[in-house]
C-alpha cells in the first residue's frame, strides 16, 4: 500500500533525525567535560545516516518495481566517536592540567553543532510537513467515494 | 456493455494519474527523508509522456516496467511508452558529502504533487456522482 | 355470393411474409435478451473484482487506496444502471400489457 510505504519512509527520517539531534545535545552539554567513566575527556559523537531498504510485504504493484529498488528510508548506522582530535587549552591552574599546563578538552566546535542541529530540526520538520501530505492525500482519495 | 465502454476513458486516463502521482509522492518522501544523508542521489519519477500517449490511443496502454537508469535530467529514458525513474546526479554546491536532495524543491514538489492528487480525486467523485446524477434522472 | 374462406383469402400470403420478415430481422444481430444477458454477466464481474480489490486492501495486500475506492464506484454505477434498466424494461412491459386489453 502506497501510502503505508510513505508513512514508513518518513518516520524512518523522523527516527534518524531524533537520534542525530540527541548526540548533538549530548556534545553541546559536555562540551567541555574533561573526565568521563571510562577515563580521559569526553569524546564528540557523530551520528552517521545510510539509507535503507524498506521492508514492504505487499509489494509494488506492476511499474512501480523500477520505483522500489529507488525508494529508501533512512537510519543511524552507528554513532563514532572522535578518538583522535582534542583541544588543548592552556590551564596550568586546572586539576586535569598535564605537566605542561595544558588541559584536553573535546573538540566540539559549538557554532558547528549549532548549525547541524538547525539542519536537523530543519530535516525532521520536512518530514512532518511529509507525513502530513501523505495523511491528507490518503483521506482525500476516500472522498472517491463521497 | 462493459466497463470501458460505460465509463469511457477519461476514468481510466484519471486512474492511471493518481497511481502516478501516488508513486512520485513515494519518491518525494525518500527524498526528504534522505535530506541528509551521504551519497544519496534524489529521486523524480517523470510519467508526462506516459499519460500523453494513453490520452492518445485507442485503449489505455498497460504501463511498463522500466529499470532504473543513472542520467542526468536532461538525458533521454531508455523505453519509449514507460515510466522512468529520475535520478539527480549534480551535487549540491553547499553540501559535501556527495547528497543530491534540494530540500526546498522537494517541498515545492511535495505540495504541487499533493494539489494535483486531491484535484484528481475531486474529479473523479464529479465523473461518478454525474454518471449517477444520470442513471436516476433519467 | 362468394364463400368466404379464411383460408383462400389473400391475408394468408401476408402473413407469411411478415413471418419470413421477422425472422430475417432476429438472426440479423444480437438479440435484446442477449444484450441484457451479457450486461448482466459485466456487472457480475465488476462486483466480483470491486469485492477483490477490497479483500486485497483490507489484508494489506498491493492495491492502492483511489484504486479500491474507483473499483466500489465502478460496481456500483454499473449496477445502478442495470437497476435502472430493469426498471425501464418492466414498466414498458407493464404498458405493453395494458395496450393489448
Amino acid at each position: 500500500m502506497d501510502f503505508l510505504t510513505a508513512l514508513q519512509v518518513s518516520s524512518s527520517a523522523l527516527d534518524a533525525q531524533r537520534v542525530k539531534m540527541n548526540t548533538i545535545a549530548s556534545n553541546l552539554a559536555n562540551a567541555e567535560t574533561t573526565r568521563t567513566p571510562e577515563g580521559g575527556p569526553y569524546k564528540k559523537k557523530t551520528a552517521v545516516l545510510t539509507a535503507t531498504e524498506i521492508n514492504n510485504p505487499g509489494g509494488f504493484k506492476n511499474f512501480k518495481d523500477a520505483l522500489e529498488q529507488s525508494i529508501k528510508g533512512v537510519k543511524v548506522s552507528e554513532i563514532t566517536e572522535d578518538n583522535e582530535s582534542y583541544k588543548m587549552k592552556y590551564e596550568p591552574g586546572s586539576p586535569d592540567a598535564d605537566e605542561k599546563g595544558y588541559v584536553k578538552l573535546p573538540n566540539i566546535n559549538l557554532m558547528e553543532e549549532m548549525v547541524n542541529m538547525m539542519s536537523s530540526s530543519r530535516a525532521y520538520e520536512a518530514n512532518v510537513t511529509a507525513i502530513n501530505a501523505t495523511k491528507s492525500m490518503a483521506q482525500k482519495a476516500l472522498d472517491i467515494g463521497k | 456493455m462493459s466497463d470501458s465502454e460505460i465509463f469511457g476513458k477519461t476514468i481510466d486516463v484519471l486512474k492511471s494519474s493518481m497511481d502516478m502521482r501516488a508513486a512520485r509522492h513515494l519518491a518525494i518522501s525518500s527524498n526528504i527523508a534522505n535530506y541528509e544523508t551521504p551519497n544519496y542521489k534524489a529521486k523524480d519519477l517523470k510519467f508526462d509522456k506516459v499519460l500523453a500517449d494513453e490520452i492518445r490511443s485507442n485503449d489505455a496502454i498497460k504501463l511498463n516496467v522500466t529499470n532504473p537508469k543513472h542520467f542526468i535530467p536532461s538525458g533521454t529514458p531508455n523505453s519509449s511508452t514507460g515510466v522512468t525513474v529520475e535520478e539527480n546526479n549534480t551535487a549540491n554546491m553547499d553540501k559535501n558529502n556527495g547528497n543530491t536532495v534540494n530540500i526546498d524543491q522537494e517541498m515545492v514538489k511535495l505540495a504541487e504533487n499533493g494539489i494535483m492528487y486531491d484535484a484528481l480525486s475531486q474529479i473523479i467523485a464529479r465523473q461518478f456522482n454525474s454518471l449517477k446524477d444520470v442513471i436516476k434522472g433519467y | 355470393m362468394v364463400d368466404l374462406k379464411i383460408g383462400s383469402l389473400p391475408f394468408k400470403d401476408l402473413i407469411q411474409e411478415k413471418k419470413l420478415n421477422n425472422d430475417v430481422a432476429t438472426t440479423n444481430g444480437p438479440s435484446f435478451s442477449d444484450t441484457i444477458k451479457d450486461f448482466v454477466k459485466d456487472v457480475n464481474q465488476s462486483q466480483k473484482e470491486a469485492d477483490q480489490a477490497v479483500q486485497n486492501f483490507a489484508s494489506g495486500g498491493n492495491i492502492s487506496i483511489h484504486e479500491t475506492m474507483i473499483s466500489l464506484q465502478k460496481a456500483d454505477v454499473s449496477f445502478k444502471l442495470m437497476l435502472q434498466i430493469r426498471n425501464k424494461v418492466l414498466s414498458a412491459y407493464e404498458e405493453i400489457m395494458k395496450m393489448q386489453l
